[in-house]
């Protein structure tokens, strides 16, 4: 965990430092898809090389669909609860 | 075009894994390690790089941390149930996938990683397309629902139900609507997805630790 964190907080510190660099953040415009694409291509991989995963893919949207709606619900419920109770004070805006 | 292109890379993967092709640097070189951390730095310097981020800052109202806040707390709250529902998943994996917050790119890369070293790589990549599914289809719920949540004078909860796409793919939908409030709702918006890109790592790594 830390050693992301700290990887996180140092590379947004040297962003903001080279926040300048117009060439640095076109690159990196180009460069963060392509990262993605190799490690999503290698996590299909891996799911696709798996025979137990792929015949448990019916299952698993079940339960992807049922966590992704409580998770909407989760959060439109906190929120509607934090208005309410914030909004003689101006909301949370 | 690079949305199609996501899904069509795992596909892609998946085929190509099915057909029986699995090359030896994949594994050998700690390729997919490598790659998180590159991908990790790069996100941390976009974020960094940010035009907006010094008037984000500038302008900060302690209230806007309410807003990450009620869509972190809510979502694990409410995963939480998931957990009681699906047994047969253990409660940390349940909560990782939910703190994915629909950005499905980072997390199932990111659970895929850090559970492999525990469970192994078959548990880890079964765990991590729950999570890729599951981020996906919040995702859509959010492209679907925005606009509507946000004409009805609830974008608040239109910019929790987006999650990290609240400050990219949803912002347009949050705060296309002409309404003298949308200056607010897009720093709110910005500052929601921000917030929630910096917790999709700290709370996966602690849910798979």
């Amino acid at each position: 965990m830390f050693k992301v964190l700290i990887l996180l907080i140092t590379s947004a510190g040297i962003g903001y430092t080279l926040r300048r660099k117009s060439g640095l953040r076109k690159a990196l415009s180009r460069t963060t898809p392509i990262t993605i694409f190799i490690l999503l291509f290698m996590f299909g991989l891996s799911i696709g090389s798996n025979e137990s995963i792929l015949s448990n893919i019916h299952k698993d949207g079940v339960k992807a669909g049922a966590i992704a709606l409580l998770g909407v619900a989760g959060s439109i419920a906190a929120t509607t609860a934090c208005v309410k109770f914030t909004n003689r004070k101006g909301g949370l805006k | 075009m690079s949305h199609l292109l996501f899904p069509l890379m795992v596909f892609a993967g998946i085929f190509v894994g099915w057909c029986g092709f699995m090359p030896d640097f994949v594994s050998e070189y700690s390729l997919p390690q490598l790659c998180l951390y590159a991908l990790i730095m790069q996100v941390g310097l976009s974020l960094g790089m940010r035009p907006d981020l010094k008037s984000i800052v500038k302008n900060f109202n302690p209230r806007l941390l309410l807003l990450p806040a009620c869509t972190i707390i809510g979502t694990l709250t409410f995963t939480y149930i998931a957990t009681m529902i699906f047994t047969d998943e253990p409660s940390a994996d349940v909560m990782a996938i939910g703190s994915g917050f629909g950005y499905y790119t980072l997390s199932s890369v990111l659970i895929a990683q850090f559970k492999e070293a525990s469970v192994g790589a078959e548990a880890a990549a079964s765990v991590a397309a729950i999570a890729l599914l599951a981020n996906v289809v919040r995702e859509m719920i959010a492209l679907l629902s925005c606009q509507y949540l946000s004409k009805r004078g609830r974008g608040e909860a239109a910019i929790s139900v987006a999650g990290i796409n609240s400050m990219d793919v949803c912002l347009p939908m949050i705060v296309g609507n002409g309404k003298s409030s949308d200056a607010q709702l897009v720093s709110a918006a910005l500052f929601h997805g921000i917030i929630l890109e910096i917790s999709v790592p700290i709370l996966i790594s602690i849910f798979c630790s």
